[in-house]
This record gives structure tokens, C-alpha cells and sequence, in this order.
């Protein structure tokens, strides 16, 4: 089995909401990141990878096996879902000792495996301490160790960085690496950020408008971010000579100077060739520029760019 | 040379079936409670107003064996209703409500534990922490009155014992869907436990108004239920006054229609869309 999941064709609607629609994709072994601004239906997705939701049309195989009404399924999946449901009153030890009695784990060896598990994710501290106190970073990590806790093959990240600071953003990519790459299990893993992704793994699929509009390794989808074209805001003064430098460069569209002459939005067809450049146009031009911003160097765009 | 291979090592232990998986949920919820100091004071308060004085006066007065009509009496008590109205308000209010408000039904439902299982580890934490009161002590009582009994009737008493048994589970039973009903209708458990109790109480006042018009008004009343279901219970005589068919209608809709609304809240909020 290469893939760990095979999707074909896959559509889920919520009456008239449409969650997931002709989606297909193939996830290999390793780290994959599922990139798409929110409501993209990435938690659509994780939930038909559960088997949580049965697909309207299409076909799913999850380590080789159809998830919907597979239980036996879930003892190879851990699940960590992007919103906080854990129990405030609960201490980081219970919760794990809870959640291993659902997977009808015995006790005897429970006990060894929630150690090891709070070792993995640097909880073992902090274990005995009622969650309703923990930080967020510490209640993203009890979270994975919920989902790890059997020792599944296939883990589901769904959006685990989203309101962390940098620091734990860091700890808790860092953690996303070592369960690949010292702990062997195969990583899903959700954000609406393509750098946070990029940190983990260079294999990515973009969904967007529940539609799976490009997979495949990270540079080549930084550099569909570099090909399309971008809308760039320039502010400053003396911005007409800089205007008419511009508009004899290829890479040049078309130019709009504000009526005040003090901004200009310009559209670039090679918007990295225009950024190296810029400098030397600036320098000739003699003009002074206060602020440089491409409106079009996020994810947003790149989807809107790929789907037409 | 020198690296170790990757190795990703399945689980190997042993695992329960999936199908014992609820009891984890039904002892998690009677361990949370029992860790509840409200709980346990309530608990506490209603024993000893509801159980303890009959315990002593059952078992001092002079009897010659257990009597079904004192064990049935003893649980028509309006005090025995009123605390286990307001046990059941209290435990049930956070079952349901807590999971919707925080979306925790993705803890079971991704863990091999489907809505039924998940229903019914609620149902039995809910089942087992209410009889707490309205089971044990009545059994205590039924014992102590069995073992200060001065006729030889012993297998008469133990009969007793056994449907007071029964009876305790079904006071419980009759109530605790209504209970988990409510608290799945919304996301705060305050609400739920308000809820829960003015459904019984509306249901009382209703029946207490329309009861002079005809008997049968009695019969939406839950205190009045419980009474005449625990009457058939002991095997005792229904008087002519109670309508069966209305008895046998209003258990059938205290607990099955309930337990089917929580399915349905859970399916449509969570799983299995």
C-alpha cells in the first residue's frame, strides 16, 4: 500500500451547503499538509477520513479500508480535531487514561503508555495538573497525545497551530516532524497557512471551495504563488517616472496612478522579476517609495488564480 | 550502519470489545460526580431525609416480614419524588449539554465508539449515579427490615427485596431520559437543570389542575406514574380509578421518545450526516 489515503471523486453536501465537491487525492506515506483558507472543507475531509460522515458520491479508502461504519477502522486513526473539547476538570493524566478506556486499551499496560506518550509530547510535568489550567500549547499537545495514544499508524492534525504564539507554533511543529520521523506514524495535517505547513512538510494539497485544487511538493506550488499574477500597491513621491519605467518592462500589465500621483497600483505578470528589479527602476526614477505591498501573496490568491 | 530504521509499532496489548467501551463512559461520569461536593451533599441530605427514618422505623416497629405495600408506600413518598427530581435535574444536566457545547462528541465518535455507545454510557453513568439514592438505600432499608423481621418468611421478604430492586431501577429509568433529553436541547448546563425540573413540575401542575375533571388527569402527573408503576412492580392491585392504558402510555413516552430526541440532537449536530 503506497497511499495512505485514496480519494475519488469524493462529494459531501449539508443539504444546500457543499462541504467537499469532486474532490480527489492521493496521500502518501510521510507528512502531508492539507492547505485551505477556512471553510474549505478540510474538517469535512478529516471527518470522512473518521468515518464521522458517509460521502454523498465518490470513493474513499483510508489505509486500504472504507472508513464509514468501520469502527475497527479508528485503532489505526488518531483523531485531533482543530477545536478544544477537553474537559476543564479533567487532569492532562485522566483525559489520557479516559480516552485509552475508549479504545478498550487494558489497563495494565495503559499506565506505561500514557508516560511514554506524555514524554513525547513534553506533558509528563504538567500531567497531573487539571487541564482548565493549561496554556493553549499545552492543551494543543494533550490533544496529540489523545490522538497518539494507541499507537495509530495514521494521525489527523486538524489545524493544530491555530492560536498559538510563535514559540509554541515552533515546539508543536517540531513535534508533527518527530512523529514521522522518530516515531514512524504517517501525518495529516490541516492549516490555512502555507509557511506553517512548509516548516513540516514539502508534500501539501491545496483544497479550496471543497475542491482539491493541487497537490504535490511545495515548490511548485510556491512557485504558482510567483507566476500568477499579482496586484501591487506602491506608495511614495514622484511615482510618473517610475510609472513610465515600469510600463516599458514586459512584465508589466498595466499601471493605475491614484489622482493624487502619491499611489499607484501596478499588475505584474512575473511579479518576481518585477520585485528584483524594483530597486534599480527606483534608483533611475529617482523617487522616494513608502510602501510596497503586493495584494496578491497569499494563499487566497493562489486558489482563486487555480480555480479560474 | 548506525541508523535505526524507522518502525512504526502497532498497538499490540489487548483491547476490550468495542461493545463494552460505554461502561469507560459510565464510570468516568459516576467517578466526576462523585467528586462533585454538591452531589455528594444532596445525596447526603436526601438519604437522610428520605431513607434513614424509615430504615429506623421500619425495622424497630414490630413486623413480622417485609411487606410489598410499606416498600411501595415508602417509595411513593413525595420526599423520595422531590430529591430524585432534583438529583436527576442536577446529574443530567451536564451529560449532554457540556459535549454540544464544547463539541467533545468527536472524543467518542472518533474513537470507535458510535452514538449508540456514547447514548448508552451516558444512560448508564446517569442510571448508576441516581441509584445511588433511589436504589441502594431502598434495598438497605428492604434488608434491614428483612433481617429484623420476626416471622420465618424469609423467601417472602427476599421476593420483596428483589422487586424493590427492580422498583429503584425503574425510578431512576423513568426519569433520567427526560433528564438527558433536555440537556441535549441546549448548550448550558444551567439551563438543562431548570429544564429538566420544570418539565416535571409543569406535568404536576397540569395534572393537579385538571384532575377534578376527570381521574385520568392524575395520570400525566410523574410522582403519580411512578406510584402506580411501582404498585404493579410489587405485584400489587391497580385500584379502579387508574386508567392502565395511560399508566402503560406515559412510562412508554417518559422514557422512549426522550432517548430517540437525544439520538436525533446527536446525529444532527455531530455524527453520522
Amino acid at each position: 500500500m503506497s497511499n495512505v489515503v485514496e480519494a475519488r471523486f469524493l462529494s459531501k453536501w449539508y443539504g444546500e451547503v457543499i462541504g467537499l465537491n469532486n474532490f480527489s487525492i492521493d496521500v502518501p506515506k510521510g507528512i502531508t499538509g492539507i492547505v485551505g483558507p477556512n471553510g474549505a472543507g478540510k474538517s469535512t475531509f478529516f471527518k470522512l477520513l473518521t468515518g464521522n460522515i458517509k460521502t454523498n458520491v465518490g470513493h474513499l479508502r483510508v489505509l486500504g479500508e472504507e472508513p464509514w461504519r468501520n469502527p475497527g477502522l479508528l485503532a489505526k486513526i488518531g483523531f485531533c480535531p482543530d477545536y478544544d473539547f477537553l474537559p476543564p476538570d479533567l487532569k492532562g493524566r485522566e483525559y489520557l487514561r479516559f480516552v485509552a478506556g475508549l479504545h478498550g486499551m487494558d489497563a495494565n499496560r495503559t499506565a506505561t503508555r500514557v508516560d511514554e506518550v506524555l514524554g513525547i509530547v513534553s506533558m509528563v510535568k504538567d500531567a497531573d495538573r487539571s487541564m482548565g489550567g493549561y496554556s493553549k500549547g499545552m492543551r494543543q499537545r494533550i490533544k496529540i497525545a489523545g490522538a497518539l495514544l494507541h499507537e495509530p499508524q495514521l494521525l489527523l492534525l486538524d489545524e493544530p497551530l491555530t492560536g498559538t504564539d510563535p514559540l509554541i507554533r515552533k515546539e508543536i511543529i517540531d513535534l508533527v516532524k518527530d512523529l514521522n520521523k522518530v516515531h514512524g506514524h504517517d501525518v495529516i495535517v490541516s492549516s490555512h497557512v502555507l509557511h506553517e505547513i512548509e516548516r513540516m512538510t514539502h508534500q501539501v494539497a491545496l483544497i479550496y471551495k471543497g475542491r482539491s485544487v493541487a497537490s504535490g511538493d511545495i515548490s511548485e506550488i510556491r512557485q504558482l504563488m510567483s507566476d500568477h499574477p499579482h496586484n501591487i500597491v506602491l506608495e511614495g513621491r514622484g511615482l510618473v517616472p517610475l510609472a513610465q519605467l515600469l510600463l516599458s518592462k514586459p512584465y508589466t500589465s498595466s499601471i493605475e496612478l491614484r489622482p493624487d500621483r502619491l499611489g499607484m497600483f501596478v499588475r505584474v505578470d512575473r511579479p518576481e522579476e518585477f520585485f528584483n528589479y524594483l530597486p534599480d527602476l527606483v534608483a533611475e526614477a529617482g523617487c522616494e517609495l513608502e510602501r510596497v505591498e503586493s495584494l496578491d501573496d497569499d494563499l487566497e490568491s493562489v486558489f482563486r488564480y487555480l480555480v479560474g | 550502519m548506525g541508523l535505526n530504521p524507522i518502525g512504526y509499532k502497532p498497538w499490540d496489548g489487548k483491547r476490550t470489545e468495542h461493545g463494552r467501551r460505554f461502561l469507560v463512559v459510565a464510570e468516568s461520569i459516576l467517578r466526576h460526580k462523585l467528586k462533585t461536593k454538591w452531589f455528594l451533599a444532596l445525596l447526603i441530605i436526601g438519604t437522610f431525609l428520605v431513607h434513614v427514618m424509615p430504615l429506623f422505623i421500619y425495622s424497630m416497629m414490630p413486623h413480622r416480614e417485609l411487606e410489598a405495600e410499606v416498600m411501595r408506600d415508602y417509595l411513593g413518598n413525595g420526599m423520595y419524588f422531590i430529591f430524585e427530581v432534583i438529583l436527576v435535574a442536577l446529574v443530567c444536566s451536564d451529560l449532554i449539554s457540556e459535549d454540544m457545547r464544547s463539541n467533545s462528541f468527536i472524543l467518542y465518535v472518533s474513537r470507535a465508539m458510535g452514538v449508540k455507545g456514547y447514548l448508552l454510557g451516558k444512560w448508564t453513568g446517569a442510571m448508576v449515579t441516581i441509584g445511588l439514592f433511589t436504589l441502594l438505600p431502598p434495598l438497605a432499608v428492604a434488608v434491614a427490615v428483612t433481617a429484623t423481621q420476626s416471622g420465618s418468611d424469609y423467601l417472602g421478604s427476599l421476593k420483596v427485596i428483589g422487586q424493590t430492586l427492580i422498583a429503584g431501577v425503574w425510578s431512576a429509568a423513568m426519569l433520567v431520559p427526560v433528564g438527558l433529553a433536555v440537556s441535549s436541547l441546549t448548550a448550558k448546563k444551567t439551563y438543562a437543570s431548570v429544564g429538566t425540573f420544570m418539565f416535571f413540575f409543569g406535568l404536576m401542575l397540569v395534572s393537579g389542575i385538571f384532575s377534578g375533571l376527570s381521574p385520568d388527569w392524575n395520570m400525566i402527573s410523574p410522582p403519580e406514574v411512578l406510584y402506580q408503576s411501582h404498585t404493579v412492580l410489587y405485584g400489587l392491585e391497580l385500584s379502579d380509578d387508574v386508567n392502565r392504558f395511560l399508566l402503560g402510555a406515559m412510562a412508554f413516552l417518559l422514557t422512549v421518545p426522550p432517548m430517540a430526541l437525544v439520538y436525533y440532537r446527536i446525529m444532527r449536530k455531530e455524527a453520522g450526516k
